[in-house]
Order: structure tokens, then C-alpha cells, then sequence
């Protein structure tokens, strides 16, 4: 996502993740940079667990890292925000059912996105694509959790891969 | 909305982080840090090691 400003940068890359969740659940989303020298962290209600609207049972942690750096696109910008980790952790009943991670902080950990499904592969590194906050939205949907309008909700999911596509240097995969 | 925004301070980032080391870990923010930095957490495969380790604010 792109602005004028890296301020207005990380405004953009915030609002549709700030869309999204605000679709399944209340809360705050925070970001606590707006400098490009500094790597930022976005975080929804303080990274703790929060439960998602419908069965009361799923919740989501949710928590992102971002630079801000300069693009050329001469219609955007000059200044735009990457992802540079994220960890997503979707619980059933107050138990983690799937974790998304990209964690390149670590050198000694798996550095590629990934998932842990202890019922799939107990402690295991399965590998993914990058994974939007929607696609986890989506699964939580599938796992019991409503989003409070279903129209909306299509529409949002559809626009987000759009706009994100249209930044994203790793493709958006099928969809 | 009912997800709002707001720009937080390094302060209060750091409290997330410290939060957090303590809600899934039972120990401090710099106690953490301190661990990290000294390879005491290379390799562990406790998840919640890594969540924290992703809270961390940059550059302290």
C-alpha cells in the first residue's frame, strides 16, 4: 500500500486489514512506526487472543511487522509499506487449531511463511504461500465464526486480494 | 468500525511486547530480550517463544 507520505503509507497498508477484522470482531489495531529507517509492528488488541462474532469458540491473535520504503510507481507513493512477518493464531475453544507464521527474524527458526497444525503435524513447519489476514478470516468462517454482514464481508475479501495483488511482490495465489 | 486505528508510542509498543512475555511466558520484556539475544531461545519450538519474539519492538 502506498502514500505521499510514510505516514500515509502505513495508513493505507493499515485500513483494509483494519476493514477486515472489524468485519468479525471489535478492538484496535495499533502501529507504532511511521519512520523507514525503523521496522514497525501492527498488532490487533495488544496481540492477545480475541474472540471472533458467531459461536463464540474461535478467537485470532494477530500480529504483523512492516517497513516503509520507497517505490517507484509514479501513480503511488513515494512511499509504500511491505510485510515483513506476521504471526496469526486461530484457536477452537481456547486451543490453537492453526497458527500462520513468517518469522525471518529468526535465523535458527524456519524462516518461510508456514503453518503449525498439531493436528496435521504435532510441533511440524508446514510450508505456505504468503497468507493474507483475509484467507485466516475466511478459515475462521469455515471453523464456526460469522462475520457480521456476509455481503460485506465477499465484497471486502475480493477487493483486498485485488488491492493487494496489485502491490504484492511474492503473487496472491490462487483465488 | 468497530476496529479502530491509532499510531502508538515506542513506550507503549514496548508494554505490548512486555505484556506479552509475561502473559505467555512468565517473565519480562527484557528478561526476554536479554535470552534472545543470547541464543538461550535458538532453535525452541514453543510457539509462544516466537510470538513474543515477534512483538519485540525494533531496535530495543
Amino acid at each position: 500500500m502506498a502514500g505521499k507520505t510514510p505516514a500515509k503509507a502505513v495508513k493505507a497498508f493499515v485500513e483494509p486489514i483494519q476493514n477486515a477484522l472489524g468485519l468479525w470482531a471489535s478492538g484496535k489495531v495499533t502501529a507504532d512506526s511511521y519512520t523507514p529507517a525503523d521496522e514497525g509492528l501492527l498488532v490487533f488488541n495488544g496481540g492477545e487472543q480475541v474472540k471472533l462474532r458467531g459461536d463464540g469458540k474461535i478467537s485470532l491473535s494477530v500480529s504483523m511487522r512492516y517497513e516503509i520504503v520507497e517505490t517507484r510507481d509514479p501513480e503511488k507513493g513515494p512511499w509504500k509499506v511491505k510485510t515483513t512477518g506476521y504471526m496469526y493464531d486461530l484457536q477452537v475453544d481456547d486451543v490453537s487449531a492453526f497458527e500462520y507464521h513468517w518469522h525471518p527474524i529468526s535465523k535458527s527458526h524456519e524462516a518461510g511463511p508456514h503453518l503449525h497444525c498439531s493436528a496435521a503435524l504435532d510441533k511440524g513447519h508446514i510450508p505456505t504461500g504468503r497468507i493474507m489476514i483475509e484467507d485466516v478470516l475466511s478459515l475462521a468462517g469455515q471453523l464456526g465464526a460469522e462475520p457480521n454482514d456476509g455481503d460485506r464481508w465477499r465484497d471486502l475479501y475480493a477487493l483486498n486480494r485485488e488491492k493487494f495483488a496489485r502491490g504484492a511482490t511474492w503473487g496472491v495465489g490462487p483465488g | 468500525m468497530a476496529v479502530d486505528f491509532e499510531k502508538i508510542s515506542a513506550d507503549r509498543s514496548w508494554k505490548i511486547f512486555d505484556d506479552a512475555a509475561h502473559r505467555l511466558l512468565g517473565i519480562d520484556g527484557a528478561t526476554f530480550a536479554r535470552r534472545w539475544d543470547g541464543g538461550v531461545y535458538d532453535g525452541d519450538a514453543d510457539t509462544g517463544v516466537m510470538k513474543v519474539a515477534m512483538l519485540r519492538p525494533s531496535g530495543r
